[in-house]
C-alpha cells in the first residue's frame, strides 16, 4: 500500500534501473531536505541514506561521498551546490557510479532546479547518467486537498496536483486560515517554483504569458527538453490533444500571474546564461567593427570615415563620442564603435568591403538575428532560453568566416 | 493450473550420471526439499546436474547446485548456461546469502548465468525478502518452492516468469562487458589489431555512444587472450582534482599504484615503481616504468595504459591554448614509452578528439598529434541493433516482431542510448503475462511520444557537450538547423567540419544524401520573438 505517501512514485520509479533525477522545485516539494522521501523509501524497504552535497564540497576541495555499507539508495541533496562546481559533478559522477556498480545500490537525485541547470562539465556528469522521475499523482495529497476544501473555500481547482501546496495547507488548516492567506501560499509555491526553474524559463514564460498573452503554446514551438522540464516543474501540462502546452494550469490559480512578477523581480544577480551571453556579443561586435573598418581603411586609405560615413551618421558618431565638430573622425580608434548594430549591419550590406570582411550575406542574416538578444542583454532583461547556445554559434561562425578570409588569427 | 510437463519434453534435460546421482543424493541427505524440486524440475524438463557445498568459507551447512534448464525454458528466457541454485540451512534468510551468489556462481566447475539465481531457505518471510532484494539490484534470485506446496512445478514456472517478466534489462546506464556486450565487433577487431601492432588508438564519440563499453570489453578480451599475457590498465580521468596544477601529478600517483597493483597480482617485478616518491615528476615516472617495462619484456608480458574520458585531462577548446606544460610532458612521456617498448601500449578515449588531431595544445607541440589511430565509434548496424533487442529481450520473456525491431533501429539511427532507452520504455509497459510480451510495430510507435520525453532532458545535455569541445562543428550544425536547404553549400565551404559531424553522428550520410540524424531532431531552438 502506497496511498498514505507523498511520493509514491518515487519508490515505484526505483524497482527498476540504477541512477534517477527528480526535480524537487516548489511546486512538489513537501519538505526542505528531502526528509520525506527518504523516510519513505525507508519505510518501503529500502536502506536509503541523505547524502548533502553542501557539505562533502565545503569541507574539502574533493567531494566525499561515501555512503554506509549498508546503504542501497544514496539520497543525493543539495545537487544545486555542485552547478557552481563542474568538476566536482564529474568526480562525483565516476565514485557514484563505483559504488554503484560494486554493490547494485541506486542513486536518487534531488533538485530544486531543473536538469539542464547543471553545466556540462570537462567530463560526463552524474545527471546525465540519472533518469528523471516524473511526479503525477498522489493519493495522499489529493486526501490533503479535501480535508482542506472543507475547511477553506476558494482554493483552485486540481489543488492537489502541487504536492508542495497540500503539504503548506496540510499545515495551515491547523490554524483555521483565512482566504487571504491562502492566496498568500499560493502566491509563494508559485514563486519559488517559477525562481528555481531559473531565469531563462522566467523571461520566456514572461513572454507567452504577458507579451502575447497566451497560456496555450503549440508544442512545435517548445523544445522538448524544454516541454518535459516545464511539465516536470507543473508549470505546465500537454492539452489532451497533444498539440499545446497549456502555461500556468489551474492547480495555482492566481498565484502563478503574481508569482511570475514576484519571480521575475527577484532576478538581481546576473544570470551565468548573461554574462556568458554578453561577453559573446561583446566579442561579435568587437570582432565586425574591426574587420570592417580594416576592409574599409585598406580599400580607401586612412580617412575612410568621411568617404564612407553619410552626414547623419557622422553627426551620430559625434553625439556619442562627444567629439568636436573641429576634429577629424579618422583620429577615433574605429568610428564605427559608436554606431548601432544596425547601422553597422546596414553599411556592412551597402559596401563591397563588407563581404571583403567576411560580412558574408549569409554572416549578415546571423548577425540580424542576433539583434533581438542582443537588446534583451544590453537592456539588462533576463536571457531566454538558448540565447547563449544562438550567440556562441553565431560568434564561432563569424570567426570561421574570418578565418577563411585570413582576417583571424585564432589560436584554438 | 497444472504445468503439462509434455510442453517442456522438447530438448528436455535427463541426467543419468551415477557421479552426479551422488552428488544428488548428499544434497538430498541435507535438504530433503531437494528431492521435491527435483521431481518439479524434471517435470520441467530440466534437471540438477551437479551438486556440492558451498565452498566459501564461514557458509557452513549451505549447498550449491547447477540446474540445466530444458531447451523449452532456456528459449523463453534466452538462457545460456545452467543456473546456480543455493540451499541455505538458516530460518532467518539474510541479505549476505543473498550477495554471495555472484560469487558463488563462479565457484562451480562451469561458470553459471551470472544475473539469475534459484535459491531455497527455510525462512517463511524468503519470497517477500528476494521480491524486495531483487527489486533493488540487477540479479534475479527466484524462491524454489517450500514443502506444503501442491504443484512445485507451476510454482518454479511461475515465480521464474515473474521474476524474469519484473526486471528491465535494457534499463542499462553503466559499462556493459560480456555478456551483456554486443555487436561492435570491426570496432574491436581495429583496436584489437592496432594493439597488437603497438599502435596507439583513440576512441571518440558523443556521450552514451558506449565508449567506456568498449574500451572495457577489449581490455577485457585482452587480458584473457590465451596467446599473450596482457595487463590492461583502464584510469577513469574523470577523478582528476579539480585544481589544473594537481591533475598530473594525481595522475601520476594513480598510474603507479593502479601499475602496481597489476605487477604484484601477475607476480612481476614491481621495484623501481614502488620506489617512486609520492612527488615524482614526469620524467622519474617515464624512467620507471621503462626500465619495468624493459625488465617484463623477457616474459612476454604486455602493458596497455587506457585512458577513458580524457577531456577531464585535456579540457574543453576555449582551454586549449592556456599554458599547461605538464600534459603535454606526460603525453610525451607515453610517446616516448610507447615508441621506446615494444610492449607497452596507450588508449585514449572520450568526447574530444583534439588529443589527436590538434597540432598544438597548450600553446606547445602536441606529442600525439597525426601519430595514432582515430576511431569514432561508428552507428550500430541495424543487425546490432536487432541483436541487442533480441538478445537483451529474451533474458525478460520479451520478443521483437522483425518490424518492430527493424523499425527501432531505424528510429534510433543506430545510436545504442537512443536504441536501449526505446526499448526500456517499451517494456516497462509490456503486460507480465508471458503470452503478451512481444513487441510489435504497433506498440513501438505508440510508445514513441512517452520515450522521447523521458530522454529529451539527456539528449540536449550530450547536444551542450558537443558545443563545449568541437565549438566550430557546433555551429555549422547549428546553422544546419536553420538552414537545412544550404546543406549543400555548407558541405562545399566546410568539407572538415561536415566530415566531423558526420563521425560524430549528428548528421547521416544516406544515398539520397546527408541528413540530420535523430539524435539531432531532439535539439530545434524555442520560438521567440
Amino acid at each position: 500500500m502506497t496511498d498514505h505517501l507523498w511520493y509514491p512514485e518515487v519508490v515505484q520509479a526505483l524497482t527498476t534501473g540504477s541512477h534517477f533525477f527528480l526535480h524537487y522545485g516548489a511546486y512538489h516539494r513537501v519538505d526542505e531536505f528531502g526528509t520525506v522521501i527518504f523516510d519513505e523509501l525507508n519505510e518501503q524497504g529500502y536502506n536509503a541514506e541523505l547524502i548533502n552535497l553542501h557539505g562533502a564540497i565545503s569541507r574539502s576541495a574533493t567531494l566525499v561521498f561515501r555512503p554506509a555499507s549498508t546503504t542501497n539508495v544514496a539520497v543525493v541533496t543539495n545537487m544545486e551546490k555542485l552547478a557552481e562546481f563542474p568538476r566536482a559533478l564529474e568526480q562525483l559522477r565516476s565514485v557514484a557510479n563505483t559504488w554503484i556498480s560494486g554493490n547494485g545500490s541506486k542513486i536518487l537525485i534531488i533538485s530544486r532546479s531543473p536538469r539542464s541547470r547543471f553545466p556540462i562539465g570537462d567530463g560526463s556528469s552524474l545527471v546525465l547518467d540519472s533518469k528523471d522521475i516524473h511526479l503525477k499523482e498522489s493519493s495522499y495529497a489529493d486526501w490533503v486537498i479535501s480535508e482542506a476544501q472543507n475547511l477553506i473555500r476558494g482554493l483552485p481547482r486540481q489543488a492537489a496536483r502541487s504536492r508542495g501546496l497540500a503539504a503548506k495547507l496540510e499545515q495551515a488548516i491547523l490554524s483555521e486560515i483565512s482566504s487571504d492567506k491562502v492566496d498568500e501560499i499560493l502566491h509563494q509555491v508559485s514563486t519559488a517554483t517559477l525562481h528555481e526553474l531559473g531565469p531563462s524559463y522566467i523571461s520566456w514564460l514572461d513572454e507567452w504569458i504577458t507579451e502575447v498573452g497566451e497560456t496555450r503554446v503549440p508544442l512545435i514551438d517548445v523544445p522538448e527538453w524544454m516541454q518535459v522540464e516545464l511539465l516536470i516543474s507543473g508549470v505546465a501540462e500537454i492539452d489532451i490533444d497533444q498539440k499545446y502546452l497549456h502555461l500556468f494550469p489551474a492547480t495555482l490559480g492566481n498565484g502563478w500571474q503574481s508569482g511570475l512578477k514576484s519571480a521575475s523581480r527577484r532576478c538581481t544577480s546576473a544570470p551565468n546564461d548573461w554574462r556568458e551571453t554578453s561577453a559573446s556579443l561583446f566579442e561579435i561586435e568587437r570582432l565586425v567593427r574591426q574587420a570592417l573598418a580594416e576592409s574599409l581603411e585598406y580599400s580607401l586609405g586612412r580617412k575612410w570615415a568621411k568617404q564612407v560615413l553619410q552626414s547623419e551618421e557622422q553627426d551620430y558618431i559625434r553625439e556619442a563620442s562627444n567629439m568636436a565638430t573641429t576634429v577629424g573622425l579618422d583620429k577615433l580608434a574605429n568610428p564605427l564603435d559608436y554606431l548601432t548594430l544596425g547601422q553597422l549591419l546596414d553599411i556592412a550590406e551597402k559596401r563591397i568591403e563588407g563581404r571583403a570582411a567576411g560580412l558574408t550575406q549569409r554572416v549578415l542574416v546571423d548577425l540580424r538575428r542576433l539583434i533581438p538578444i542582443r537588446n534583451r542583454i544590453v537592456h539588462m532583461r533576463l536571457p531566454k532560453p538558448e540565447d547563449l547556445t544562438a550567440v556562441r554559434s553565431t560568434l564561432r561562425r563569424f570567426q570561421l568566416t574570418l578565418r577563411s578570409h585570413g582576417q583571424l588569427q585564432i589560436h584554438n | 493450473m497444472t504445468i503439462n510437463s509434455a510442453d517442456f519434453t522438447v530438448g528436455a534435460v535427463r541426467v543419468h550420471d551415477r557421479n552426479v546421482q551422488n552428488f544428488v543424493d548428499e544434497l538430498i541427505k541435507h535438504f530433503p526439499i531437494a528431492n521435491l524440486h527435483r521431481k518439479a524440475l524434471r517435470h520441467l524438463g530440466s534437471d540438477i546436474v551437479y551438486a556440492a557445498p558451498s565452498p566459501i568459507p564461514n557458509d557452513h551447512g549451505s549447498w550449491i547446485c547447477l540446474v540445466r534448464f530444458g531447451q523449452v525454458i532456456e528459449k523463453r528466457f534466452g538462457l545460456t548456461r545452467e543456473v546456480l541454485a543455493y540451499y541455505s540451512p538458516h530460518h532467518d534468510l539474510q541479505l549476505r546469502s543473498y550477495q554471495r551468489l555472484s560469487e558463488l556462481a563462479n565457484k562451480t566447475p562451469r561458470p553459471a548465468t551470472p544475473d539469475i539465481f534459484l535459491l531455497w531457505s527455510a525462512d517463511p518471510s524468503a519470497n517477500r525478502r528476494l521480491d524486495d532484494w531483487s527489486s533493488r539490484s540487477s540479479q534475479v534470485v527466484v524462491a524454489l518452492p517450500r514443502a506444503n506446496t501442491t504443484e512445485p512445478a507451476h510454482e518454479i514456472w511461475s515465480n521464474l516468469s515473474k521474476r524474469l517478466t519484473g526486471t528491465n534489462l535494457y534499463d542499462q546506464t553503466l559499462p556493459v562487458t560480456g555478456q551483456d556486450f554486443f555487436g561492435r565487433k570491426t570496432s574491436l577487431r581495429q583496436l584489437t589489431e592496432h594493439l597488437t601492432a603497438g599502435r596507439v588508438s583513440g576512441v571518440f564519440g558523443l556521450r552514451k555512444t558506449g565508449k567506456t563499453s568498449l574500451v572495457k570489453e577489449l581490455g577485457r578480451r585482452a587480458e584473457s587472450a590465451p596467446e599473450v599475457h596482457q595487463i590492461f590498465v583502464l584510469r577513469d580521468l574523470e577523478t582528476l582534482p579539480s585544481l589544473k596544477e594537481s591533475q598530473v601529478p594525481n595522475l601520476i600517483e594513480d598510474l603507479k599504484v593502479n601499475l602496481l597493483s597489476e605487477l604484484r597480482s601477475e607476480k612481476l617485478r614491481t621495484f623501481e615503481l614502488a620506489n617512486l616518491s609520492p612527488q615524482s615528476t614526469v620524467s622519474e615516472f617515464r624512467r620507471a616504468l621503462h626500465y619495468l617495462l624493459a625488465h617484463i619484456s623477457k616474459q612476454d608480458v604486455n602493458v596497455v595504459l587506457a585512458l577513458d574520458e580524457i577531456e577531464s585531462l585535456v579540457g574543453p577548446a576555449a582551454e586549449w591554448n592556456i599554458n599547461r606544460s605538464e600534459v603535454v610532458e606526460l603525453l610525451g612521456a607515453l610517446r616516448a614509452l610507447v615508441q621506446e617498448n615494444d610492449n607497452f601500449n596507450v588508449l585514449v578515449s572520450g568526447l574530444t578528439s583534439s588529443i589527436l588531431e590538434k597540432g598544438e595544445l597548450f600553446a606547445r607541440e602536441n606529442p600525439f598529434f597525426a601519430w595514432a589511430s582515430t576511431l569514432f565509434i561508428p552507428p550500430l548496424t541495424t543487425i546490432e541493433c536487432t541483436e541487442i533487442l533480441e538478445n537483451v529481450g529474451e533474458r525478460m520473456a520479451v520478443t521483437w516482431t522483425p518490424e518492430a525491431s527493424v523499425r527501432a533501429a531505424e528510429i534510433s539511427d543506430g545510436h545504442v542510448f537512443l536504441l536501449r532507452t526505446m526499448a526500456a520504455n517499451v517494456v516497462e509497459n509490456l503486460p507480465r503475462d508471458l503470452a503478451k510480451r512481444t513487441v510489435t510495430q504497433n506498440i513501438l510507435e505508440s510508445s514513441l511520444r512517452s520515450w522521447r520525453r523521458s530522454v529529451a532532458g539527456q539528449v540536449h545535455e550530450m547536444l551542450e557537450s558537443v558545443s563545449r569541445y568541437y565549438p566550430d562543428e557546433y555551429s555549422i550544425f547549428d546553422l544546419l538547423r536553420t538552414n537545412p536547404t544550404e546543406l549543400q553549400d555548407i558541405e562545399d565551404e566546410y568539407p572538415s567540419i561536415v566530415n566531423h559531424l558526420l563521425q560524430l553522428g549528428l548528421i547521416i550520410e544516406t544515398p539520397s544524401g546527408i541528413r540530420r540524424s535523430t539524435l539531432t531532431n531532439f535539439g530545434k531552438r524555442p520560438r521567440t520573438r
